[in-house]
């Protein structure tokens, strides 16, 4: 019988300790994968305004946006296997799924306009780069919303107000390597978020 | 030359530039994408604070899409079913790895009390939720069979066996207990038979397979120190090569994660 090594552990791997909401929202997600529809209308309270929100930016219609949202959360259930608790949050796949589907809306939406007024009027058609950006971005301020403090506070002042590193320390009375080191690890957090989005297979 | 740490590429983000990393990301592809990735993530939020959701206005869908959504759902074909085989075998093949292959059963479940009990929370992700979990282990193993003590495996008849695994100690490669995999009606369940008791210290004890690629790994189960345990499993996770039975040692620390302390280890074969 073969005996293995011990596995490399490598960055998939990496022992963290998870943070408390992270927990909470693997565990979640595990619920999920396991068919409990509880755990569908629990994801719902928690991320549907996430989504709707995201739908309403990139196609400024609210029937549209709520026909995305519905859309969004029984692709959740029906593909609910492809969600992986191990790696990763719900709230960026729910966003990965989002953006495929207002991707297809969009596609629709421009075939219709080739329909009816043949090639004139496809230039109206939205360009596709505003839903990403709108995606990503309403992410990004959710996950600083559930980010707990300190990290939080340090990222909004340093990313959305502009503070430098000295300044902060200085606000918060915080060391200056300890403020360094939460917006580096925040800025790195923020990014595995955007990765998550771009893995979500559309189907 | 070795690639300089994501907190070292983050830092040329964040305004703190070490020469030496900049000059390697202007020759690396790789790790320039890296900081791109980094940057475009810092530029999504610079123009937020002026947005209404900085602020929490976000908008809410009307109450009647939760209803129609639940309708949505009704009308797909066979999503009751919680049989994680089916699941895993009806899915598409995207990283299908991972898929948790659900929590502890027993083989004497009729198939409602399995499906009750894997409506469960899988028997892995109860470590996430320290507290939850030593509440089951308090109280009797609540976690997977609701306080039932498991029945003895020689009381259901034997199952076709698919596959088995010495175990072995990492350290001394010492044989200290088997694997199985059978076939159910259900699918495949995998047996963890430590031959003696496994010292999980403060913690507690949990099984992983391993693939072959010794990258990725599912976890299975919480196993109990003395006992064996029974799991479900998928020929999907076989076939993709999920093959080598593993027994960590967890600390209650939140992490879903292996924690790198393996006590027994062995490759399955057919
Ligand atoms: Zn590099």
């Amino acid at each position: 019988m073969a005996i293995v090594e011990p596995v490399p552990l490598d960055d998939d791997v990496e022992v963290e300790a998870v943070a408390p909401a992270e927990a909470v929202d693997s565990h979640l997600a595990a619920r999920l994968v396991a068919g409990d529809r509880d755990a569908l209308a629990e994801m719902y309270r928690r991320w549907s305004s996430l989504v709707h929100t995201i739908a309403l930016r990139s196609l400024a219609n609210t029937a549209d946006a709520e026909d995305v949202t519905q859309q969004v959360f029984v692709a959740a259930w029906s593909g609910r296997h492809t969600l992986r608790p191990d790696r990763g949050s719900p709230a960026a796949w729910l966003v990965g799924i989002t953006k495929h589907r207002i991707a297809d809306l969009h596609a629709q939406r421009a075939r219709r306009a080739r329909d009816l007024h043949a090639v004139a009027t496809a230039a109206v058609v939205a360009p596709a780069v505003t839903v990403e950006d709108w995606a990503d971005r309403l992410l990004l301020v959710h996950e600083l919303e559930r980010m707990g403090d300190p990290r939080a506070a340090i990222l909004r002042l340093a990313f959305l107000e502009d503070q430098t590193h000295e300044q902060i320390a200085d606000r918060l009375a915080m060391p200056l390597g300890t403020v360094k080191s939460h917006v580096r690890r925040g800025l790195l957090e923020l990014r595995n978020r955007l990765k998550e989005v771009e893995r979500v297979p559309s189907d | 030359m070795s690639h300089p740490t994501d907190e070292a590429l983050a830092d040329l983000v964040i305004g703190e530039p070490d020469p030496t990393v900049s000059e390697h990301v202007s020759s690396c592809p790789q790790c320039a994408a890296t900081v791109a990735e980094l940057r475009r993530a810092r530029q999504l939020l610079r123009a937020v604070s002026q947005d209404p959701v900085a602020t929490g206005g976000w908008a809410t869908p009307g109450p009647s899409v939760w209803a129609a959504i639940e309708d949505g759902i009704d009308a797909a074909p066979a999503t009751d079913s919680p049989e994680l085989e089916a699941q895993v075998e009806r899915g598409p093949d995207v990283e299908q790895g991972a898929g948790p292959a659900a929590g502890a059963t027993t083989s004497a479940d009729t198939p409602a009390r399995t499906r009750a009990r894997l409506r469960w929370t899988p028997a892995w992700a109860a470590g996430l939720a320290a507290a939850s979990l030593l509440v089951g282990l308090g109280l009797g193993h609540q976690i997977w069979d609701g306080g039932t003590p498991a029945p003895s495996p020689t009381a259901v008849a034997p199952a076709p066996t698919v596959a088995t695994a010495s175990l072995d100690t990492l350290d001394t490669k010492q044989q200290d207990g088997r694997a199985v995999v059978v076939r159910t009606q259900q699918g495949l369940d995998l047996e963890v038979a430590p031959s003696s008791k496994l010292d999980p210290g403060n913690g507690y004890l949990e099984v992983w397979l391993i693939n072959t690629d010794l990258k990725r790994m599912v976890s299975v189960g919480v196993l109990r120190p003395g006992e064996s345990g029974r799991f479900t499993m998928s020929q999907r996770l076989m076939d993709q090569g999920y093959t080598i039975v593993d027994i960590s040692v967890q600390q209650y620390n939140g992490s879903p994660l292996h924690s790198g302390h393996s006590l027994l280890r062995g490759q399955l074969t057919t």
